[in-house]
C-alpha cells in the first residue's frame, strides 16, 4: 500500500481498479489462435511424423507374454536338450528272426557292422526301387527297432514312467520340439557322410521315444496318435540313412513330410502341448 | 469420452484423443500466453511447448487436480520461462504501442493512459504481475492462481492488491499532469 491509498475511498479504488482491467483488456486483447498450426507442430513433436487417421490400439495382448516365455523355455530347452544329449549312446538296430520280413532285415543290416555294409547297399537299393514303405509296413520294422544297450532300457523306462505319470504334457512337448528341429536338420543331397550319421542317431532315439508315446496316455489322443504314427514314419526313414544312403532316400523322406503335412502338424501339436504343461 | 479416458487414450499413442484435448484447453493457454507476453509468436510457442511438456509427461499425471489446472500450471512456468531467457523487453515495448493503437484507435487520451498502463505492467515484478493478469485479465480464481503458481491463495490475493496499487498510482499520477 502507498500513501495515497488512504486517501481513496474503497469505490473510488474499485472504480479505477475497473478502469485499469479495462484497458489493459483492450490493449492486450489477444488473437484469434491458430489452433490447426499450432496442433501440427504439437503433433509431429508428441506423437513423430507418421499420421494415421484411425489409430490401431497396439497393446499387446495379454496371452502374448505368456505364450512368449512358454515359447522362449521351449527354444532353451529344445537347445539344452539337443546339446546336452548324449552321443555316445549309439541305437543297435536288430531284427528279431522269428518275425523279421525283409524290409526289417534292410533296415538292421543297414545298421549293422561296418562288415555287413555291402549287403546293406544291394538290400537297399532293392528297398529304393520299391515305392515308398507303407505306414503298416514301418510300423512293423519299427516295432522290431529295439534298444540292446542296459543302459538305453533303462532311460526307456524311465521315460516311459515320466509320461504316463505326468500324463506326457511336457515330455510330449520336448519331445515334439527335438523332433521338429531333427526334421529342419535334415541334411541336404550333397551334406558329409557325417552328418547322416547324426541325424540318423538322433533319429532312432526319437523313434524309441515315439514308440513310448504311442504307448502311453499321452498318445491316447486320436489327432496326436496319427501324429505319431507318421513320425514313426519319418524316422524310421531318417534312421536308415548312414553315409550310405543312395540319391532317393531322402527324397522319400521329404516326400512323406509333404505327403502327411507331418511338419504344420508337428508345429500345431507343439504349440497344444505347451499351452498344456 | 471423459478427460481421464482421453488421457488414457493419449498415452496408448492416440493422436485423436490428443487432439480432443488440446481443443479443450488449447484456446485458454494461448490467450494466457499472450496475455502474459504480449508477443503472437511467443504466445504461440509457448502454447506448443505447453501441450508437448503436458503430453510426453502425461505418464506422471496423477488426476488428482483436472487436466485444466495441471496445464495451466505447465502454461505459466512454460510462459515464465521463455519470458526470462529471451528478454524480449523492447520488442515488447513496440508491440505495446501497436497493440495501444489498434485498442486506443485515434483517441490520444485512452492511447496514453493505455501506453503508461502497460508500461506499469511491464515495470512490475514478476512475482505481481503475473497473478494481476491471470486474476484481472483472463479471470483465474485465485485458488489456481495459487495451484499454478505453488503459492498459498492468501499470497495471491494480496499480490494481486499490491499489483494494483501500484497501477493505480500510476493513473493518479497521469490524471494529475
Amino acid at each position: 500500500m502507498t500513501s495515497r491509498d488512504g486517501e481513496r475511498t474503497a469505490m473510488e479504488e474499485e472504480r479505477m481498479n475497473e478502469t485499469i482491467r479495462q484497458t489493459l483488456a483492450a490493449s492486450r486483447r489477444p488473437p484469434e489462435p491458430p489452433l490447426d498450426a499450432m496442433w501440427l507442430q504439437i503433433e509431429e513433436r508428441v506423437f513423430g511424423n507418421a499420421k494415421p487417421r484411425f489409430v490401431l490400439h497396439t497393446r499387446t495382448p495379454r496371452w502374448f507374454i505368456p505364450t512368449l516365455a512358454a515359447a522362449a523355455a521351449l527354444v532353451c530347452g529344445v537347445g539344452l536338450g539337443w546339446y546336452a544329449a548324449p552321443r555316445t549312446v549309439v541305437t543297435q538296430v536288430v531284427a528279431s528272426p522269428a518275425a523279421a520280413t525283409p524290409a526289417t532285415q534292410q533296415i538292421a543290416s543297414a545298421d549293422a557292422t561296418p562288415s555287413n555294409t555291402e549287403n546293406s547297399n544291394t538290400e537297399n537299393s532293392k528297398s529304393v526301387a520299391s515305392p515308398m514303405p507303407s505306414r503298416a509296413t514301418a510300423r512293423i520294422q519299427n516295432a522290431h527297432l529295439v534298444a540292446t544297450s542296459d543302459s538305453r532300457d533303462l532311460a526307456a523306462a524311465r521315460l516311459a514312467s515320466q509320461f504316463n505319470d505326468a500324463g506326457g504334457g511336457s515330455e510330449m512337448s520336448r519331445y515334439l520340439a527335438q523332433t521338429t528341429v531333427l526334421l529342419a536338420s535334415l541334411p541336404s543331397d550333397r551334406a558329409a557322410a557325417e552328418s547322416d550319421t547324426a541325424v540318423a542317431t538322433r533319429a532312432g532315439e526319437l523313434l524309441t521315444q515315439t514308440h513310448l508315446l504311442l504307448d502311453s496316455k499321452a498318445g491316447s489322443d486320436p489327432t496326436l496318435h496319427r501324429l505319431l504314427e507318421d513320425l514313426e514314419l519319418v524316422l524310421a526313414q531318417v534312421a536308415r540313412l548312414r553315409g550310405q544312403r543312395n540319391g532317393t532316400d531322402l527324397q522319400l523322406i521329404h516326400q512323406t513330410l509333404t505327403a502327411h503335412d507331418v511338419l504344420p502338424r508337428v508345429h500345431d501339436a507343439t504349440i497344444e502341448a505347451s499351452t498344456t504343461d | 469420452m471423459s478427460e481421464a479416458h482421453l488421457i488414457a487414450r493419449v498415452l496408448e499413442g492416440d493422436r485423436l484423443a490428443g487432439r480432443e484435448l488440446y481443443d479443450a484447453h488449447a484456446s485458454r493457454v494461448y490467450r494466457l500466453a499472450y496475455r502474459m507476453t504480449c508477443d503472437e509468436n511467443m504466445a504461440r510457442e509457448c502454447t506448443q511447448d505447453t501441450f508437448v511438456r503436458a503430453f510426453s509427461r502425461l505418464n506422471g499425471f496423477r488426476q488428482e487436480a483436472a487436466f485444466g489446472t495441471w496445464i495451466h500450471r505447465i502454461a505459466v512456468s512454460v510462459v515464465l520461462q521463455a519470458l526470462r531467457s529471451q528478454r524480449r523487453q523492447s520488442a515488447r515495448f513496440v508491440d505495446m504501442e501497436e497493440a495501444r493503437e489498434v485498442a486506443a484507435g485515434d483517441d490520444g487520451h485512452d492511447a496514453e493512459l493505455a501506453s503508461r498502463l502497460e508500461r506499469a505492467v511491464d515495470e512490475l515484478p514478476e512475482m505481481y504481475r503475473t497473478p494481476l493478469i491471470m486474476h484481472d485479465l483472463e479471470g483465474y480464481t485465485h485458488a489456481a492462481i495459487a495451484d499454478a503458481l505453488s503459492i498459498a491463495e492468501g499470497t495471491s490475493k494480496t499480490r494481486v492488491a499490491h499489483a494494483r496499487a501500484k497501477l493505480r498510482d500510476t493513473l493518479t499520477a497521469l490524471r494529475d499532469q
